[in-house]
């Protein structure tokens, strides 16, 4: 497990005082601290809700793909809890080491689509959509994105 | 809708949380949240296991470290699996195969083991040829005129017989220490591993893993010692197909 | 590196002359090692006949007493280092339960307790090898006027963070040639669990090659009480092996480590 920015300030800094860097970083992460705490609390409450919803919608709108079983849909929803946390920390590597190396090995491994995944999580944020205020979006993007990329990036089959 | 045979599952990095292996200072002991002791192995301890094992038992050392991670393997397989069960909240043998495999890339990862990886050898299905990268024994060891992976080769001999139900052995093919890029094993089922293994000691210079797939291959419809082996194929889990692919 | 750098090939494992210990002492520091502690351009390279505290930054980063600075993980590779920049290999109890069983199958019991007590002898002569230059770069001083109790406590640390348990040494003794330590949750002892004998070998080794280095003389160590006989902690005796073997005598014919001591001391 990797630590993050804000540890490694920490444990360098041990000895002398922070400097204008590192305290700059710091001050901005802490003004943003509420509305990141938001985003946590709302989708801790979402989420026995989206786990049905997105399991329903998934298979109206792609019955032909088996791949969405009501466990996937759980674990796709599931998944928001790493991303809160990536995104709680400010820390998108925190994101990839936990969920997107993995989910990418994964899709490689079974040889599934990433683009159905992707669909997946496209759904997953529109039911989110109408749930999470314009602020809490604006903290939530850059991990979004982040999981947007990987999955639209293109793999390469079977190596990581 | 009906569920294919091994439907497909996302649960993330199973160790790659920020307290999976947490220390308490006081009292000198890590766990995992399963309430798992934890020891981390110094290169020290390691080497002076490899240069007490040497002393006392000479040459047959290779065959005493190989043991000992077999038998480690099949116990510490045996505790993922029922880790993994209870996380996946499934029997973690009926995930889809590719699923297992990046899982056990996982865990080698996380505990500090290398990058694993493996596939079916294409010609002889009974086979698997799997290769870590950044092994940490070859590492330790420096130049040696044979492999030197042993506890790794015990180990997945064991996770491999634990996952198909059979009786499983591992021969490492190439090595770091041998000049290698990272090691490379053979692993299938164990008459014929014996057999192959002899026959990769007898050779000079030591063939390389392509020549023994390629041995594996010529000799595998050749009976060996009057059994002819049956390919349980339908009965493992790894053999499904893969899942429907977007057309 | 190489595997095995005895000066003499042909003396037993764990039992070294003076001489290779005498050289352990000589070792020249790798740079390379501190390199993860090192911060650039405070450190001035002269080593000082004694520690010399300093305000404000410091040359080399000391307090590395957690989990998140002392292991580096690289997920990518999956490699873990320390901060000395070597490779450390997780496991589980599983390991220590498997290794002695198997060593138990191969060769017998005596012969695992031969190997796993010669095994802790090497560990810990590669550990000190490692360990002295290390401490003469990091603290910038000669060892000669270093407390054994600091050098003891820094050596010792690495251990507790890995998960090997917490120790207590008892230096009273120290001018009878006596020295006691108590171990406790030993790894190996815990894993194994109430087998009715002593078990913590591996420990036993390293005991003694670690004061055999300080005391630049052979010792040996024996464990007097284990955890595995169902007492609370493991407690070892480092001693010359006349005592130590009298000690393991006197242990296996039943005698508390009470007793043990008690007679030890009147050797």
């Amino acid at each position: 497990m990797i630590n993050t920015w804000l540890t490694e300030i920490i444990h360098t800094a041990n000895e002398r005082l922070f400097n204008d860097e590192e305290l700059a970083r710091m001050l901005s992460y802490y003004s943003s601290v509420p509305t990141r705490l938001k985003l946590v609390e709302e989708l801790e409450r979402q989420e026995p809700s989206l786990t049905r919803a997105l399991h329903k919608e998934l298979q109206r709108r792609y019955p032909q793909r088996t791949l969405y079983t009501r466990r996937l849909a759980q674990d796709l929803v599931e998944s928001l809890r790493y991303v809160a946390r990536a995104v709680l920390a400010d820390d998108l590597r925190l994101l990839r080491y936990r969920w997107i190396d993995h989910m990418r090995a994964a899709l490689a491994a079974c040889d599934v689509d990433p683009q159905w995944i992707a669909d997946a999580y496209a759904v997953l944020r529109e039911l989110l959509q109408r749930q999470l205020t314009r602020s809490v979006w604006e903290v939530l993007d850059p991990a979004w994105s982040e999981l947007d990329d990987s999955l639209t990036r293109g793999l390469v089959a079977a190596t990581r | 809708m009906p569920e294919s045979a091994s439907p497909f599952r996302l649960k993330g990095n199973y160790f790659a949380e920020p307290y999976h292996f947490r220390t308490d200072v006081t009292t000198g002991v890590c766990r995992t949240p399963t309430g798992v002791r934890i020891c981390t192995l110094p290169p020290d301890f390691l080497l002076g296991l490899r240069d007490a094992l040497i002393y006392e038992c000479g040459k047959s050392y290779r065959t005493v470290l190989k043991a000992a991670g077999r038998r480690w393997g099949s116990q510490w397989i045996k505790r993922l699996d029922r880790e993994w069960t209870a996380y996946y909240q499934q029997p973690f043998r009926e995930l889809p195969a590719g699923l297992i495999r990046v899982c056990l890339a996982d865990a080698f990862a996380a505990h500090g083991y290398g990058k694993l990886d493996y596939t079916r050898a294409e010609e002889s299905p009974e086979f698997w040829s799997a290769e870590i990268g950044d092994s940490l024994f070859p590492a330790l060891v420096g130049e040696s005129d044979r492999p030197v992976d042993l506890l790794m080769s015990g180990l997945l001999a064991a996770i491999f017989s634990y996952l198909h139900g059979l009786t499983m052995d591992c021969l490492q093919t190439e090595c770091p220490s041998m000049g290698a890029e990272r090691s490379r094993f053979l692993i299938g089922p164990a008459p014929r591993i014996a057999e192959l293994e002899a026959w990769w000691e007898a050779n000079t210079p030591l063939p390389s893993h392509e020549q023994v797939l390629q041995q594996a291959a010529a000799t595998s419809h050749a009976p060996t010692n009057g059994q002819t082996h049956t390919h349980q194929e339908h009965h493992l889990p790894h053999s499904q197909p893969p899942l429907e692919v977007v057309s | 590196m190489k595997s095995s750098e005895a000066a003499d090939f042909t003396e037993p494992l764990d039992k070294p002359n003076e001489q290779t210990l005498q050289i352990i002492w000589q070792e020249k520091g790798e740079p390379r090692t501190l390199t993860f502690l090192r911060r650039n351009g405070i450190a001035d390279g002269t080593i000082r006949k004694q520690i010399v505290p300093r305000p404000g930054v410091q040359p080399y980063l000391h307090n590395y007493y957690h989990d998140r600075v002392y292991f580096r993980h690289d997920p990518e590779r999956g490699i873990l280092l320390n901060p000395y920049g070597q490779r450390l290999m997780r496991v589980s109890e599983d390991f220590l339960v498997a290794i002695l069983g198997s060593l138990e199958d191969e060769v017998g019991q005596n012969g695992a307790r031969e190997i796993m007590y010669k095994c802790g002898y090497q560990w810990g002569l590669h550990d000190m090898r490692r360990f002295l230059p290390r401490m003469r770069a990091e603290f910038e001083a000669e060892l000669e006027r270093m407390r054994v109790d600091f050098l003891m406590e820094e050596w010792w640390w690495p251990l507790t963070i890995q998960g090997w348990g917490t120790w207590r040494y008892d230096f009273r003794q120290r001018d009878k040639g006596l020295l006691y330590i108590e171990l406790y949750e030993s790894a190996v002892a815990k894993s194994i669990g109430d087998i009715g004998a002593v078990v913590c070998y591996f420990y036993a080794g390293l005991f003694a090659s670690v004061f055999s280095t300080l005391a630049k003389r052979a010792l040996g160590c024996v464990e007097m009480q284990c955890y595995a006989t169902g007492e609370e902690f493991c407690r070892f005796v480092v001693s010359d092996y006349d005592r130590v073997n009298a000690a393991a005598f006197w242990r296996n014919e039943g005698a508390t480590a009470r007793d043990i001591m008690k007679k030890l001391a009147q050797m």
